[in-house]
């Protein structure tokens, strides 16, 4: 079975309105900042519960920040 | 850099160090040579003292590091998650995988020179004490290094 892709749309979210940095956002959720950049580059697919806390720190639903490309 | 990186290379430095030291105190070129109990003895404290205080160190030194590099907000936020805690399993994971492979070789090596001995191949001198000694941590340092060496390579994929 082929591998599928994670997509995230959380650079745009942190940079629209809020206009948050990396490192607050890391801050927000309990990560770190390497680990936000690598989020945001999608080298890395945060667990379940990361993903939830990421998506409840912009107040938007999960659906919102994830895209499951297959 | 994060501050588990920069742990990652200060232990790679160090683990260098003591492995150029142990093979300085038992080889001479590519030979391992006969050397008293004592000298064995002073090698392997020496090497993990140096091992210990020298972790100490990096492990103090990364934070110092991390604040220097990245600033002191981003020291004083998460230092570690579950990114790190992944990439330690993985790396954890390549070493001992590297240490098994290891262990196979020398075993079959040293079967097949007992069993085929060849004037063409030079064998295996872990037959003495010192050998011994000295391939049992020079493996436990390889592996070590090897397992910085993923780590650093993991977080840069």
């Amino acid at each position: 079975m082929a591998k599928g892709k994670v997509r995230n749309r959380i650079r745009q979210l942190r940079t629209g309105e809020g206009g948050l940095t990396q490192s607050q956002l890391a801050e927000m959720v309990g990560a770190t900042r390497q680990t936000i950049i690598a989020i945001e580059q999608e080298k890395y697919a945060p667990s379940l519960e990361l993903a939830f806390r990421i998506a409840r720190a912009f107040g938007v639903p999960f659906e919102d920040v994830y895209s499951f490309e297959p | 850099m994060s501050r588990s990186e920069i742990r990652a290379f200060g232990s790679l430095i160090i683990a260098g160090i003591v492995v150029w030291f142990i093979q300085m105190r038992f080889l001479d070129g590519w030979q391992v040579v006969d050397v008293p109990a004592s000298h064995m003895l002073s090698t392997y404290v020496i090497a993990t003292i140096g091992m210990i205080v020298g972790e100490i160190v990096v492990t103090a030194g990364s934070t110092i590091g991390e604040t220097m590099l990245n600033g002191a907000a981003a020291a004083s936020a998460s230092v570690e998650d579950e990114r790190d805690q992944m990439i330690a399993r993985r790396a954890e994971l390549i070493s001992h995988w590297f240490l098994i492979a290891v262990v196979n070789v020398l075993v079959l090596q040293l079967i097949l020179q007992e069993a085929y001995p060849s004037p063409l191949f030079t064998p295996l001198a872990i037959v003495s004490t010192s050998g011994l000694i000295f391939s049992l941590l020079a493996l436990l340092f390889a592996a070590h290094i090897v397992k910085m060496i993923a780590t650093l390579v993991l977080y840069r994929l």
